[in-house]
């Protein structure tokens, strides 16, 4: 494991996880107050004035170190806890799969039985070509489909996990750079995604008193239900959340197909 | 059952116990959010203004009368609209992360109901 690259990533979105929570309980909520936690932090580790300044600076240290551990745990939970918009990562996936179906096809009957089989598995669920708009409109509402795409996640993360080791064994110069930086992108972005969708989740809940005043008053109708403040903040962190995620999926899908195709027709006599 | 049948199932049970947890804790009533609204708002402009926790006991104070408020009018009027509505929205953004359409219904349905009931 490259531990910097990592430390910078679980750190960079830990930290997005927690300056949102931070900025949902004070800014979004009023909950809690700045000079709470400032002084929460210096009753219970015992940074305040009383104390002597070496005890204070070793204190500052520790806490410094404690939440650098903390947020890169965060970090680490969310990559772990992965993408909620797998699905729509699959549908991306077999999207690029039926657009590159005339060279995956040759390269598919030369692998093992079980990666063919979950490849044409993968096409004929995906299949575009079969489905007409009023089909794609009634598949939305079929909870069918939904299973029968949820029983299709193992052969997802198969196919992804074999393009990615075939370009890495078979390409001339090893997995490229462009590749790598769109696949960390990627993660990154699925795991501050996550971060943004349990922030729009808490806010249905949490966030009451945050009217927009300064949007809405324009006229004499200078009152606005609270909800619509609360649902407006909703949708544009899962909006966000969605977009993050599934654009630098797309973008990464097209970075492995292209990879896998050139390197396909490298090894071609 | 299948096994993405049970995978479903817990789906829906996990989106519930989303609703399920603040609409129970939470003031949602109208009459208890017009009591936190009356008793927070000039008790975060002191606090804002002095800098003291005054502000902050006092909301305090305030979420616990709305809370009992809350538990007053549950004896009396059992409707609980803002926890459904609540429910509904954190089930549909769940489900519609899952699967856009039915996902979205079955989750708002779902989490909707269970709001309503807790």
């Amino acid at each position: 494991m490259n531990f910097g690259a990592r430390f910078s990533e679980f750190g960079m979105t830990g930290a997005v996880f927690w300056i949102a929570q931070i900025l949902l309980f004070t800014v979004g909520t009023g909950h809690i107050h700045g000079a709470d936690i400032l002084a929460w932090t210096e009753h219970y580790v015992g940074t305040d004035s009383t104390q002597s300044s070496v005890l204070q600076d070793a204190t500052g240290s520790l806490l410094t170190v404690f939440g650098l551990i903390g947020i890169f745990v965060t970090g680490m939970i969310l990559d772990m806890i992965g993408s909620i918009f797998f699905m729509q990562e699959m549908r991306i996936f077999g999207r690029h799969i039926n657009n590159n179906q005339d060279w995956l096809d040759g390269l598919a009957g030369q692998c093992p039985a079980s990666i063919n089989q979950d490849y044409e598995d993968f096409k004929s669920e995906f299949s575009e070509s079969l489905t007409s708009l009023k089909e794609r409109f009634r598949h939305l509402f079929d909870p069918r489909v939904f299973y029968r795409r949820l029983a299709l996640r193992f052969h997802f993360r198969h196919l992804q996990t074999y393009l990615l080791s075939y370009i890495h064994v078979y390409s001339d110069n090893g997995s490229s750079d462009q590749l790598m930086d769109h696949v960390h992108v990627w993660r990154t972005a699925r795991a501050i995604s996550m971060a943004l969708f349990i922030i729009a989740i808490e806010a249905i809940y949490l966030i009451k008193d945050f009217s927009f005043d300064w949007l809405f008053c324009e006229g004499s109708d200078c009152t606005r239900p609270e909800w619509v403040s609360m649902i407006l903040i909703h949708l544009a962190l899962l909006g966000l959340a969605a977009m993050l995620t599934l654009k630098s999926y797309n973008r990464m899908c097209y970075s492995l197909f292209t990879l896998a195709c050139a390197t396909n027709n490298s090894k071609a006599p | 059952m299948k096994t993405h049948q049970s995978i479903h199932i817990l789906l829906i049970i996990l989106i519930g116990g989303v609703s399920w947890l603040p609409a129970s804790s939470y003031a949602d009533h109208p009459h208890a959010t017009q009591a936190v609204m009356e008793q927070t708002r000039p008790n975060t402009n002191d606090s804002m203004a002095t800098g003291t926790e005054a502000g902050t006991i006092d909301s305090t104070a305030a979420l616990s009368t709305a809370a009992g408020a809350q538990g007053d009018d549950t004896e009396e009027s059992p409707s609980n609209a803002g926890g459904a509505a609540k429910g509904c929205a954190a089930g549909a953004a769940v489900g519609t992360a899952l699967a856009p359409g039915v996902g979205t219904v079955a989750g708002c349905i779902v989490a909707g109901i269970w709001g309503w009931l807790w």
